[in-house]
């Protein structure tokens, strides 16, 4: 089922937490809603749900207007950062309870709700626990069954609220391959709140990235990581080693690199901020006959599994320059810490100077 | 100084048992403090609580189970059993809907004068029963407010079971709200969300997700709203008739007894309404524990 979101706005008194937010999410979907705390995410999801109202814009459900439908009546599950189990009622019946809830005429009888419900545990693999106690669950499992619930009324859209945030990190990674799994196998519409960058780029189709209430970026993984429409989108994908300067005749000066011909928003004469990210920079040895690389030296070699993370120090520059290598590449060039160096960016990405600081 | 520091280290690692045994020493009283502070408690409460206690049930006695029995059979005594009981059995459930509601609006929605709603609800634990019971008067009595209009309607507040009703109410009012405020803000709000978002109704929400994650905390809520509303004398006193197997309520009747030198009596009657306490007491006790073990999910016994 597809989602039309359009103008829609809403405050807290006086905090904005939302800005006239457009978005449109296609059927069958598995979308990332994600940005730092407080952007917004959260509350963009409630509002999908019917959990929250927006002070105003239109919220679309398979092209009907659902705004002023209550939370029950949308068709939405509803995964919450907590899980919400109910404490007091076996996994069973927590599954169960959005059956057991249906008005008579449309509830199914007792031997088809312990199938739907058996089936759905076996889908999300837990079916031994089904005598069990929320409390008496592990995280994971909690986290399993919570999916379980949402999907046992079959919802049109599945909505997840931060839903590996209270995990251990091995099970998050585990859980998360098991979510697209599930994904590709119920193609239900999906839209998930993450703060974790990582996250969204391992499960989602697509990404929309937020910031104070505003969406900056909406994309595959690939168009957000690759191609970021703002400074913001670029710092918060991952790290990025950050250069000022300015355009002239078209061109983009900085202190570290002198003048590159680039790709660039701003106009001449701008002051601009140029990202390049630690994969982007390449280490040399030697210059060559380049002359516009940059000097430095090799504070900190630290491997991290499958590359390795160099720290250089510059001149000029005012926090170090992170270099990333794959292995086998530092291997073969066997840098030490200490030695005298060059690197030269491979890609830049150049956005305007005014634009405010992630 | 190299030294110093690993010969210090080398003492410390292995004497780590011993460390936490001087942490806990360093962090608590000596043991003469602990020992005359837990035994003049004891002392304290035995003198003031558990002394008089037995000397009710002990005088109650004194003339044989003859004369006990026959002081509570008292025809005047059973009246005022019964009409105790009416007095429980409207107060303790309109309290309790009431405390629900209250409870639920303070924990639940931000508004203007939610403060202040928390603190009335607070009013009848600073003000003395027998001023609520004046006000009553004024404003139900003959004389009072509405008293002209009553009684041109015949109705009859003050001096009748009417008005032992409502200022039972009046002072038992913050037991069950005051019990759930807490619980309710403690849930949060995602379980009924939850039941919401799976298409249950607002009444469904509240019978099945609700009401039983506060069960044990409404209950103590509730034994706490009897017990009081069964032992209160000062506001009932000023607005009952005092006619005896008409409108007393037990309390009144231990005290007409006395007043009258029939302390034997006075004893029997008030060795009941101690049984009842001490009921109460285990009852309290036993959902006072169920209340705090049901509460956080990370309980290990599920609680049904």
């Amino acid at each position: 089922m597809s989602i039309q979101i359009s103008n829609v706005s809403r405050a807290f008194g006086n905090h904005r937490a939302l800005a006239d937010i457009n978005l449109r999410i296609e059927p069958g979907e598995l979308v990332a809603l994600l940005g730092p705390s407080g952007c917004g995410k959260t509350t963009l999801l409630r509002i999908i749900a019917g959990l929250e109202q927006p002070d105003q814009g239109t919220l679309e459900l398979e092209g009907q207007d659902v705004v002023s439908r209550h939370v029950r009546d949308r068709g939405i599950g509803f995964v919450f950062q907590h899980y919400a189990l109910f404490r007091h009622m076996s996994v069973f019946e927590n599954v169960a309870f959005g059956l057991r809830v249906r008005p008579r005429r449309t509830r199914p009888i007792e031997t088809e709700i312990q199938r739907r419900v058996h089936e759905l545990l076996e889908l999300v693999q837990l079916d031994w626990l089904a005598d069990r106690y929320p409390p008496q669950l592990s995280g994971g499992q909690r986290q399993r069954i919570a999916l379980a619930r949402a999907l046992a009324v079959e919802p049109r859209v599945l909505l997840l609220d931060e839903p590996f945030g209270a995990l251990d990190a091995n099970v998050r990674r585990d859980l998360r391959r098991w979510l697209v799994r599930l994904h590709d196998e119920l193609h239900v519409t999906s839209v998930f709140v993450t703060h974790d960058q990582e996250e969204a780029m391992e499960v989602a189709d697509r990404i929309v990235v937020m910031n104070q209430g505003r969406i900056e970026q909406y994309g595959t993984p690939d168009e957000v990581y690759e191609t970021p429409a703002t400074a913001f989108v670029s710092r918060f994908l991952g790290d990025v080693n950050l250069f000022h300067g300015r355009i002239e005749q078209g061109q983009l000066h900085t202190a570290a690199f002198g003048a590159r011909a680039t790709a660039t928003p701003a106009g001449e004469g701008a002051s601009v901020q140029a990202h390049v990210r630690p994969h982007e920079l390449r280490l040399r040895r030697d210059a060559g006959p380049n002359t516009d690389l940059l000097p430095v030296r090799i504070r900190r070699i630290r491997p991290l599994g499958a590359d390795v993370r160099i720290e250089l120090d510059a001149e000029g520059e005012t926090g170090p320059i992170q270099v990333v290598l794959p292995r086998h590449e530092y291997r073969q060039q066997a840098f030490s810490e200490g030695e005298q160096a060059y690197v030269e960016p491979t890609q830049l990405h150049v956005f305007d100077g005014d634009q405010k600081r992630a | 100084m190299m030294a110093d520091i690993t010969a210090n280290a080398g003492r410390v690692v292995p004497a780590s048992g011993n460390t936490r045994v001087a942490h806990r020493a360093a962090a608590d009283e000596p043991i003469w403090v602990r020992r005359s502070l837990i035994g003049l408690v004891f002392v304290f409460l035995g003198v003031f609580l558990v002394v008089p206690l037995a000397i009710v049930l002990s005088s109650a006695l004194s003339q044989g189970w003859a004369l006990y029995a026959r002081a509570v059979t008292d025809p005047d005594t059973w009246s005022a059993i019964v009409l105790t009981l009416w007095v429980v059995a409207i107060t303790v459930p309109l309290n309790t809907l009431f405390g629900i509601a209250a409870a639920w609006a303070i924990a639940r929605f931000d508004f203007r004068g939610r403060s202040v709603l928390t603190s009335l609800i607070d009013l009848p634990f600073s003000v003395s029963p027998v001023v609520v019971g004046l006000a009553y008067v004024l404003v139900f009595g003959r004389g009072g407010w509405l008293g002209p209009w009553l009684g041109a309607h015949d109705i009859q507040i003050i001096f009748a079971m009417p008005g032992m009703v409502l200022v039972t109410m009046f002072v038992t009012v913050p037991f069950v709200a005051r019990e759930l405020i807490p619980v309710l803000a403690e849930r949060g709000q995602e379980e009924e969300e939850g039941a919401l978002s799976l298409g249950a109704s607002g009444w469904q929400t509240f019978f099945r997700v609700t009401l039983p994650a506060v069960k044990w905390g409404l209950l103590y809520g509730v034994v706490l709203t009897t017990a009081r509303a069964l032992g209160e004398y000062g506001a009932v006193a000023v607005v009952s008739g005092r006619v005896p197997g008409e409108n007393e309520t037990l309390t009144l009747r231990v005290d007409m007894l006395y007043e009258n030198y029939q302390a034997t009596a006075a004893f029997a009657v008030a060795s009941l309404l101690a049984v009842i306490a001490l009921i109460t007491l285990v009852l309290k006790t036993y959902l006072g524990d169920r209340k705090d073990n049901a509460c956080p999910l990370s309980a290990g016994a599920p609680d049904s």
